[in-house]
């Protein structure tokens, strides 16, 4: 079977005063274990994060990730500064949402999973460092999973 | 009569038989022996009874009479085309002769042409002409010869009168003829340039009044004008030079000050006056033991200067008081800078009919930078051109702190704060957008003594206030020219979300400086400017993350950008 490449930014920016970002998705080692069989996975991220996969390309310049997500089948993140660079590359993806809001900081052509609404924090707008880390607020592997074969992997 | 020595011309005008005519021809009957003598009369546009009075004494008295006055140089004309003897003698109609043997005051003025015959033109008093550069013999009494009075003649442009006795005596002079005060026995009453000696040992009263104060202040200063273009090219290129104001805003710097103003006294081309605009102590100085001896410099070297007392409300304020007089150039200084002598000079050759205003290099003294920009985009994150001293020659758009330009054009911005943040940019500038030209010469120099106090560097409490206040008036005086100030303070993610606007940001600007913190993400996008986010924190409050807060903003990023920053998606 022919894997597609796939571009992960598994982890939001590393917040000042030193606690988990509550963007970050939570149940990763799980997704990714069922994605390897179809997927050759990349991690993208700084050097001090954890490494998920064996191809881990730490802290590339804006120029050598705009190549990574030109060249990739589809990417997952979380809310980052990937989707943003991956919409104006037009290239679509994967977001893995939990307290902030798709409808304000996601972009319509990416396949935006969040498991519930109404476990938005209030205030969109507020600083990360003074928001609890709520591990309730994401969808489970197996349902993102799912999603993508849907979306990404139907042919495979 | 045959034989005539001397021919005397007397041109008369007007009513002045009673009080000025008939007591200097009573005079001459009584001290002239007349055997070999005529007096020319050229009465013209006389209203009284000259003609009748000169008819009534025969000869030797020959009146020369025309309806309208004809003016001094032609009327004096007039009498030397019929004069008949071998000298001929300029006399105002209000000389009287005082008494004395007869013909002495004949014989006064012959005696140099007979002792010597490069004598050209004797009299009483020889002036220093200014405009001209040269000295003259004043006509009101005066002889020539008959060769050379119809060979020179005056010259009749000049009107109703003044300085045809000047160009007279110049091209006597040019001939080889020498100007010769008499009584030659006695000190020659010679003038120095801006001093006037007073006729003493010629037997001779002139009044004087009759004849000067029928003429114009403008007559005189049109013929000035002529004889210095013709006899003294240097002086008239400064007459016509247009008028320089020197303008020295000061705010609690006494102690620069003093340099400033001793540069400007020391100038190779002086200005033509000073205000000194005191926003600060306002103190009288006049009686400081440095300042007495300043004033008094700037005041012996012809300078008009004046200290005005401001209201505290900047300097802007002053340098518009400036802007709005009638001098038609203003050479500003800051009152902590020191021009080299050369500097009025020079900015003056630049001022050509295009150009609104001229700079030099301003800098510290061995603190020069490299890497300016003449473009106004690049305020934020460039040097300044002024100061790169010795770079060469710019057409900026913009200019810094000293300049000369021309007053009355456009205007100071009064609404700026008394830390006047920004006036220089924004008066320059408008001056550009005018359609003007600026020119920056940085090989001319003013150095810059920056001091840690005074000036809009006088700390108050509402300092950071009074700055935003200016940069918000700065930030709309940009946006009125098409750039626009962005400040993108975000992360990474939101400055790829704001690069969604830029083309229809873009098609709204002429040009948009954005502070950064990932100038990466604007690689080769043209028409930006990018510059570190803290140059333009303060004058572009574009905070998004506050904006989206402050009305709960609930659509998408992008759009809150786009409604933020007045931009509609096409």
């Amino acid at each position: 079977m022919n894997r597609v490449p796939v571009l992960i930014a598994p982890f939001s920016k590393r917040l000042r005063n030193g606690k988990q970002n509550a963007k970050n998705y939570p149940y990763w080692d799980e997704l990714i274990g069922r994605l390897h069989n179809y997927c050759v996975i990349t991690q993208i991220g700084s050097k001090d994060e954890r490494q998920l996969v064996p191809d881990f390309r730490k802290d590339l310049p804006l120029t050598d990730i705009t190549t990574l997500v030109e060249e990739c089948r589809f990417w997952i993140s979380v809310d980052s500064f990937l989707p943003h660079l991956a919409h104006h590359k037009q290239k679509p993806g994967v977001v893995l949402w939990g307290l902030s809001d798709p409808n304000i900081f996601g972009y319509p052509e990416n396949l935006n999973l969040i498991k519930d609404r109404s476990l938005l924090r209030k205030d969109q707008f507020l600083f990360w460092e003074d928001e609890p880390y709520n591990v309730n607020a994401f969808m489970s592997a197996e349902q993102v999973f799912t999603l993508i074969r849907l979306r990404f992997l139907q042919e495979i | 009569m045959d034989n005539i020595k001397y021919s005397i011309i007397i041109p008369t005008a007007f009513d002045h038989l009673e009080k000025d005519l008939k007591p200097c021809i009573e005079s001459i009957l009584k001290y002239t022996d007349l055997s070999n003598v005529e007096v020319i009369v050229v009465s013209n546009g006389c209203t009284d009874e000259t003609d009748e009075y000169i008819r009534s004494l025969g000869d030797p008295f020959i009146l020369l009479s025309y309806p309208n006055a004809l003016g001094y140089p032609k009327a004096v004309n007039k009498g030397i085309d019929v004069a008949r003897g071998e000298y001929i003698v300029f006399l105002n109609n209000d000389v009287i002769l005082l008494e004395q043997p007869q013909n002495q005051w004949l014989n006064y003025l012959v005696e140099p042409f007979v002792l010597d015959p490069t004598t050209g033109v004797t009299g009483t008093r020889k002036n220093f002409h200014m405009e001209a550069g040269r000295h003259f013999i004043v006509f009101f009494c005066a002889m020539t010869t008959a060769s050379l009075a119809k060979k020179l003649r005056l010259n009749e442009e000049y009107g109703v009168g003044t300085c045809d006795d000047v160009e007279f005596c110049v091209e006597v002079e040019n001939l080889g003829y020498k100007l010769v005060t008499v009584p030659l026995n006695h000190p020659p009453l010679v003038t120095q340039p801006g001093q006037v000696v007073p006729t003493s040992t010629f037997p001779l009263y002139h009044l004087g009044g009759s004849t000067m104060y029928s003429l114009r202040s403008n007559d005189y200063h049109r013929n000035a004008l002529s004889i210095a273009k013709k006899y003294n090219p240097s002086f008239y290129a400064q007459m016509i030079r247009p008028k320089v104001l020197a303008f020295v805003p000061t705010k609690d710097r006494y102690d620069s000050l003093a340099l400033t103003l001793q540069s400007i006294a020391l100038q190779t081309v002086l200005p033509d006056a000073l205000w000194i605009y005191d926003d600060g102590e306002c103190k009288d100085l006049r009686n400081d033991c440095v300042y007495k001896h300043i004033f008094a410099l700037l005041s012996q070297k012809g300078i008009d200067w004046k200290v005005i007392f401001g209201a505290k409300k900047g300097q802007h304020y002053g340098h518009q008081l400036a802007n709005k007089s009638e001098y038609a150039y203003v050479w500003r200084l800051d009152d902590d800078e020191v021009a080299a002598p050369d500097v009025l000079e020079r900015l003056l050759s630049r001022m050509t009919d295009n150009v609104g205003a001229v700079a030099g290099s301003v800098f510290i003294p061995g603190e020069s930078q490299s890497g300016g920009s003449p473009l106004l985009t690049d305020i934020f994150s460039k040097p300044n051109l002024q100061w790169m001293p010795d770079t060469g020659t710019y057409s900026p758009e913009h200019l810094y702190s000293s300049f000369l330009y021309r007053s009355n054009i456009v205007d100071y911005d009064l609404r700026l704060s008394p830390k006047a943040h920004r006036e220089e940019t924004m008066f320059s500038n408008s001056l550009f957008r005018a359609g003007y030209n600026l020119v920056v010469d940085t090989s001319i120099k003013t150095y810059h003594f920056r001091m840690d106090k005074g000036g809009i560097r006088t700390n108050t409490d509402s300092d950071a206030f009074l700055f935003g206040n200016d940069e918000k008036i700065f930030k709309e005086y940009l946006e009125r020219q098409g750039i626009k100030i962005i400040c993108l303070n975000v992360g990474l993610g939101d400055t790829y979300a704001f690069l969604n606007l830029l083309p229809d940001l873009q098609k709204k600007y002429k040009h948009l400086v954005i502070g950064v913190c990932y100038s990466e993400v604007f690689k080769d996008i043209p028409n930006i400017t990018l510059v570190p986010v803290h140059t333009v924190e303060q004058i572009a409050d574009t905070n998004i993350y506050r904006w989206c807060g402050e009305r709960r903003w609930d659509k998408s990023f992008v759009e809150a950008f786009r409604t933020m920053l007045g931009v509609v998606s096409e």
